[in-house]
């Protein structure tokens, strides 16, 4: 059926309102837009709530805990100085301990081949944390190197960071230097002050100088909490430190074994399996 | 060895070395008549401050800010992306996961698979996305929160970490007292990856596991039962990619491989 009369919506009085009055339309558009930023700051506000619940429910009562205590007594040590790696070897173990005793439990298979599979799965996970760990810590002084040219690199572009207000102006690309060198910065400027620190009678100064004397720095990280000062940048060092770890863990896990050793090793396995099909065949032929 | 503990160390008059400098001009004139006095400055001289930088050609970064590397360190998408390897540690790892096991892998599969087995190297590549996939998102979605909270943390730390001085060995809690922490360095990173390790760890496996049949499904239109011999190294999960491709893909384990499926 044809439909000849407009809606009631559409009648004359509001289409006369649309058009002479673009006007409110514009002004009903913001009110629309309004009720929207209402609605998302309400969603901002509680997802804000809940990360605060989250840092004082989980973050604070983590670091108040007996486990924070006790965790930081017992990792005092240089070796636990990387605890992406160790968080990452603690993953890969639990899912491996998971799907080894799924294997053990698994009713399907006879006792002697859930056995084989489970020392299999256990082979792999052994040989694969072990070479991540190992690469892990042959790339340290590597990456350090790296680290060094990238904060080197972020201090071309911010000149802030280069503290010029204290330092002078200097260089990015002499940073090893100066931070091989850096008693002899501090020494120089010493001396232009030394008559009353060099006293005998001044501890304080006798002190400051013995520091001095040592003092170099190897890693770029201290060297920026000493003296560059820099938040942004110390986060950037501690990143490039997490990105290549998780890297190595992640290339190992995932790709060095799975791909580059497995690959192989399935090829000498299928090898040796023909090569036994083989002989049997002509065991069984001769009988 | 701190270097504000010398630019404000007291000499000569009382009077003068009380004040703080805090005047950058002072500062550079200071090292100026230092370059310039040879019986102070050790015979140094350099742009910077009496040390000799002419010495440091042996040892500087040449090329700097110009070689391909450079360019890449320079640019602030990178540094963005290092900055979440720090702040989100746990979504980095997922975006490794996504990287190396949805796309090296993936590729070196199909690179490497003969005539007979590219059918299977493809669903193999499949199944490693959808894993990748998977599991950058649930964490991601997952972590979010908690990313935000760990934050809060970071930047105003006496709010939450008022009276640990002791324990995370530092004189009073602040910004900057903590970056020098090494209890706190060490137990931040433990806190930032637990939920995903100790918690999320195998549920997220489980999952990813329900979800793998339907994305190979309806997003590569493959079917485990359809296919023909189906690619045995199709791992279970991320992790488990190495456990189950070493078995399913040995020949020594071929006659099991049912019961593992």
């Amino acid at each position: 059926m044809l439909v000849t009369n407009q809606p009631q919506f559409l009648n004359n009085a509001n289409i006369k309102y649309y058009k002479t009055a673009p006007n409110t339309q514009r002004s009903y558009q913001p009110q629309f837009s309004g009720v929207s930023t209402k609605a998302s700051s309400v969603i901002a506000d509680k997802y804000d709530n809940f990360t605060e619940w989250i840092a004082n429910n989980y973050y604070k009562k983590l670091y108040n805990s007996k486990f924070a205590k006790s965790f930081i007594e017992h990792t005092k040590g240089k070796a636990w100085n990387n605890m992406t790696t160790h968080m990452s070897a603690l993953g890969s173990t639990l899912i491996s301990s998971m799907y080894i005793i799924r294997t053990l439990e698994n009713d399907k298979l006879d006792h002697e081949k859930r056995k084989t599979l489970a020392i299999n799965d256990l082979l792999t996970w052994g040989i694969s944390t072990a070479m991540a760990y190992l690469a892990d810590a042959k790339l340290g002084n590597w990456w350090d190197g790296v680290t060094t040219r990238f904060t080197a690199n972020y201090l071309l572009d911010n000149k802030k960071a280069k503290r010029v207000s204290t330092l002078g102006d200097w260089n990015p690309k002499d940073i090893r230097f100066m931070m091989e060198n850096w008693s002899d910065l501090v020494n120089a400027r010493i001396d232009k002050i030394n008559a009353k620190i060099k006293s005998p009678e001044y501890k304080g100064g006798r002190k400051l100088l013995e520091k001095v004397e040592k003092q170099a720095y190897t890693s770029v990280r201290d060297f920026n909490l000493d003296v560059l000062k820099n938040r942004k940048l110390t986060t950037l060092i501690d990143g490039m430190g997490v990105l290549k770890s998780l890297f190595v863990f992640g290339m190992i896990y995932r790709y060095v074994v799975p791909v580059l050793v497995m690959k192989p090793a399935n090829w000498i396995g299928q090898y040796i399996h023909n090569k036994k099909a083989a002989q049997n065949n002509e065991n069984a032929q001769k009988a | 060895m701190n270097i504000d503990s010398i630019k404000n160390y007291p000499t000569g008059s009382s009077v003068k070395h009380k004040r703080k400098i805090t005047n950058a001009l002072e500062y550079r004139q200071e090292s100026a008549e230092l370059c310039d006095k040879k019986s102070v400055n050790r015979g140094y001289s350099g742009s910077f401050t009496g040390i000799g930088i002419n010495r440091a050609a042996a040892n500087d970064f040449k090329n700097l800010g110009n070689t391909f590397t450079d360019k890449i360190f320079r640019s602030k998408k990178f540094q963005n992306i290092v900055e979440i390897f720090e702040n989100k540690t746990v979504v980095a790892s997922t975006l490794v996961a996504l990287i190396v096991a949805g796309v090296a892998r993936p590729l070196t599969n199909i690179a490497m698979a003969g005539d007979k087995d590219k059918e299977d190297s493809m669903y193999a590549a499949a199944h490693a996305i959808s894993s990748a996939v998977i599991g950058f998102v649930i964490s991601s979605i997952v972590m979010a929160p908690f990313d935000k909270a760990f934050r809060k943390i970071k930047d105003d730390p006496k709010k939450y970490l008022q009276g640990l001085e002791e324990l995370l060995d530092v004189k009073e809690i602040g910004k900057r007292k903590l970056e020098k922490s090494k209890p706190y360095k060490k137990i931040s990173k433990v806190a930032q990856m637990i939920p995903d390790t100790l918690v999320l760890g195998v549920p997220k496996a489980m999952l990813t596991i329900a979800l793998i049949p339907p994305i190979l499904k309806y997003v590569f239109h493959l079917e485990k039962g359809k296919k023909k011999g189906a690619a045995p190294q199709a791992a279970q999960s991320q992790n488990l990619d190495v456990n189950n491709n070493a078995v399913k893909n040995n020949p020594a384990f071929s006659m099991i491989k049912g019961g593992v499926k």
